[in-house]
């Protein structure tokens, strides 16, 4: 996707003008030359992807790390740094399956709340989100996980509107601190 | 220097500083315990909380932040194997297998010793050698302020991820997201889509926020977590013969940690693997890294501790950020008016002076806190993750929406985070794509300027030597791996030895 992206950037930094008066560089000189080499460089690793010709799965070793230094580091060792990457069930007993179920339920109701907003408020629509997740993703306590989701949008409240006077949004029941 | 130094403890020193430079130390160690936040994360999080203080302040409790995060990250590598921050990522080889032999204090301790011996050797360096390099920067013009964010994105993409095609591609990603916004030099709109939110750029806090906090958690929902260890304030006494093994590995490691630091876009990180990797090589306990050996503890905090330190000599001499969480501190001085950079040494001394001797104040702290406190500290990894990340959700948002009060904003962490957790997914380095987008407006300017004195030939880059070496130097960067990988190898000998790093 992202060779795409790189591709239609480049192509569009041609209609901006790359070169302007005296051959200088112009407005579409670095969409051009940044979206083709993203373009070549993902497409490639996407060809290698394709090819499995990924030399470790993801979920490897964090950024900034040397990839000759990894290499050298005991396997096992590795492992027990990331320990997503084996099907095992983590402390909550979650099979890797279940986790990555759970992980897409958090983005849709996180996707959820944003528009939510507009409805109920910044802080209605944000401490629901606490709340839910904690019931009914993580399947903690009812009366624990609304106390806590209150303390968070109490806390978060005091803060922001309070503290710093931000204007949160209200929405149709006017539960913000705009105004 | 002595000057500037007494006007930087009384900027330091004055009790409002005093206590957001405290509020900062902790809140970092806090945010480096804590799986699935690290310095970059908590930096972008807090830093709308900061606007409204004075820059010297806010400052100070950002970068209080950062180091203290160096700290805390070492908690929970050691603890429970998982590293709260890149860097600490090393440390567990070693930290954990302490633990489990019921060393886990003696790791946090030498952690702690070695951190803030690292800490104070690379705070009188950056302040010995930082001024006289931002004079000398002062000699700089577009052409080698070109050449050195070259430099700059060579060196974080060499030693990014598990290729460095993977780095160079993110480079590549993030200079293309800073193009989005309105060109400077022509007023031309660049990929707007006709939405006024984005005529002056994708807003670089709310990506931040988005990459390194939510796509972190997401990360992390996927991973799950491991079992802690719980360790105990007796456990924190260090053996006489563990104290004498780790000075050298101390030493080696706040060197070594210091000059790569300096490398603009090298992070912390990279140190503390190179340190580790030393060690592997010199210490007369080489055999035992990997096993629980003090040594693979005490060089590579010690390394990464004098990195974040030295992270600031590009960051403040010449405007580029030394890794992504100086990157995102970059942030936060254009966004109190103030442009980093030769001149700021002069313009600004008594905000670059009080910062600097708040480094020393705060490591202070954060060894009071840290030696006798670490236990306390661990204790915060019993709060179940299920409570902690739909917390650091909501924060993001709420955080990110106070930037410029608007919803755009949200949208703008909710897409970053999708694209940080595909990253994360796929092992595509993040730190390469933050500094594309930081150093982006900035590097298109410069090659404009360069175009513009060349009329319109680029080579011009040729005829300034300054420019020519730091260019070299990036192509040896680039290549340089490649080249060494080119050499022959002695594998017999190598596969004697025990792995190295």
């Amino acid at each position: 996707m992202l060779a795409l992206v790189g591709l239609a950037a480049a192509v569009s930094g041609a209609f901006y003008g790359v070169f302007v008066d005296g051959g200088r560089v112009g407005p579409g000189f670095l969409p051009l030359v940044a979206g083709g080499l993203t373009a070549v460089l993902c497409g490639w690793l996407a060809l290698r992807c394709v090819h499995g010709e990924r030399s470790h799965p993801p979920g490897g070793p964090a950024e900034g790390v040397e990839p000759h230094l990894v290499e050298d580091i005991d396997p096992v060792d590795i492992d027990s740094v990331d320990n997503g990457t084996d099907d095992d069930v983590d402390i909550s007993g979650r099979t890797r399956r279940e986790r990555i179920h759970n992980l897409w339920k958090v983005f849709g109701l996180t996707l959820g709340a944003i528009p939510l907003v507009q409805v109920v408020g910044f802080l209605a629509a944000f401490g629901a989100l606490v709340f839910v997740i904690s019931t009914w993703i993580e399947r903690q306590p009812l009366l624990k996980s609304a106390v806590i989701a209150a303390a968070a949008t109490g806390l978060i409240y005091g803060v922001f509107g309070l503290f710093l006077e931000i204007p949160l949004p209200g929405g149709l029941l006017g539960l913000g601190t705009e105004g | 220097m002595i000057d500037n130094v007494i006007l930087g403890f009384q900027t330091a020193l004055t009790p409002q500083n005093l206590l957001w430079c405290f509020v900062g130390v902790l809140a970092g160690t806090v945010i480096g315990l804590l799986p699935g936040l690290g310095s970059t994360t908590g930096v972008a999080v807090l830093l709308p909380l900061t606007l409204d203080f004075e820059p010297v302040t806010a400052l100070i409790m950002l970068a209080g932040i950062y180091y203290g995060a160096q700290y805390g990250g070492t908690i929970t590598s050691v603890l429970i194997s998982t590293p709260g921050e890149a860097s600490s990522v090393v440390t567990t080889l070693d930290g954990y297998q302490m633990a489990r032999r019921g060393r886990a204090g003696a790791a946090l301790s030498i952690a702690a010793i070695g951190s803030f011996v690292a800490a104070i050797f690379s705070l009188v360096l950056l302040m010995v050698l930082a001024p006289p390099f931002a004079n000398f920067a002062l000699k700089f013009g577009p052409v080698e302020n070109l050449s050195i964010m070259i430099l700059g994105l060579a060196t974080i993409v060499s030693f990014s991820g598990e290729s460095r095609i993977r780095g160079f591609a993110m480079a590549s990603a993030g200079l293309l997201l800073a193009t989005v916004g309105m060109d400077a030099a022509t007023g031309t709109a660049r990929f707007t889509f006709d939405n006024v939110n984005l005529l002056s750029g994708v807003p670089f806090v709310e990506v931040m926020i988005g990459l390194f906090a939510v796509g972190e958690v997401m990360y992390q929902i996927r991973v799950g977590a491991a079992a802690p260890i719980r360790t105990r304030f007796r456990e924190l006494l260090i053996t006489r013969s563990e104290l004498r093994r780790s000075i050298g590995p101390i030493g080696r490691g706040s060197v070594l940690g210091f000059l790569l630091g300096c490398l603009p876009g090298s992070g912390s990180t990279l140190a503390s693997f190179i340190a580790y990797g030393v060690e592997k090589r010199v210490s007369r306990n080489r055999s035992q890294l990997g096993q629980g050996a003090i040594e693979g503890v005490a060089s590579p905090e010690s390394a990464n501790n004098a990195a974040a330190n030295a992270n600031f000599v590009p960051t403040l001499t010449l405007g580029i950020p030394g890794g992504g969480t100086t990157a995102v501190l970059l942030g936060a001085f254009t966004m109190y008016g103030l442009q980093p950079g030769p001149l700021l040494f002069q313009s600004q001394p008594t905000l670059v002076w009080g910062l600097l001797v708040s480094f020393f104040i705060g490591n202070v702290m954060l060894l009071v806190l840290n030696l006798p406190m670490a236990p306390i500290f661990a204790q915060m990894l019993r709060i179940p993750y299920a409570y902690l990340y739909p917390i650091i959700l909501f924060t993001s948002f709420v955080g990110a929406y106070s930037i410029d009060n608007n919803m755009f904003s949200v949208w703008i962490v909710f897409v970053a985070g999708v694209a940080g957790y595909f990253m994360k997914l796929y092992d595509l380095p993040m730190a390469p794509l933050v500094l594309g987008l930081v150093i982006g407006p900035l590097f298109e300017k410069a090659l404009t300027q360069t175009s513009a004195l060349g009329d319109g030939d680029l080579l011009i880059v040729l005829s300034h030597p300054i420019a020519l070496v730091v260019l070299a130097l990036a192509v040896l960067l680039a290549a340089g791996p490649s080249l060494v990988r080119l050499l022959p190898r002695n594998t017999p000998a190598r596969d004697r030895e025990p792995a190295g790093v």
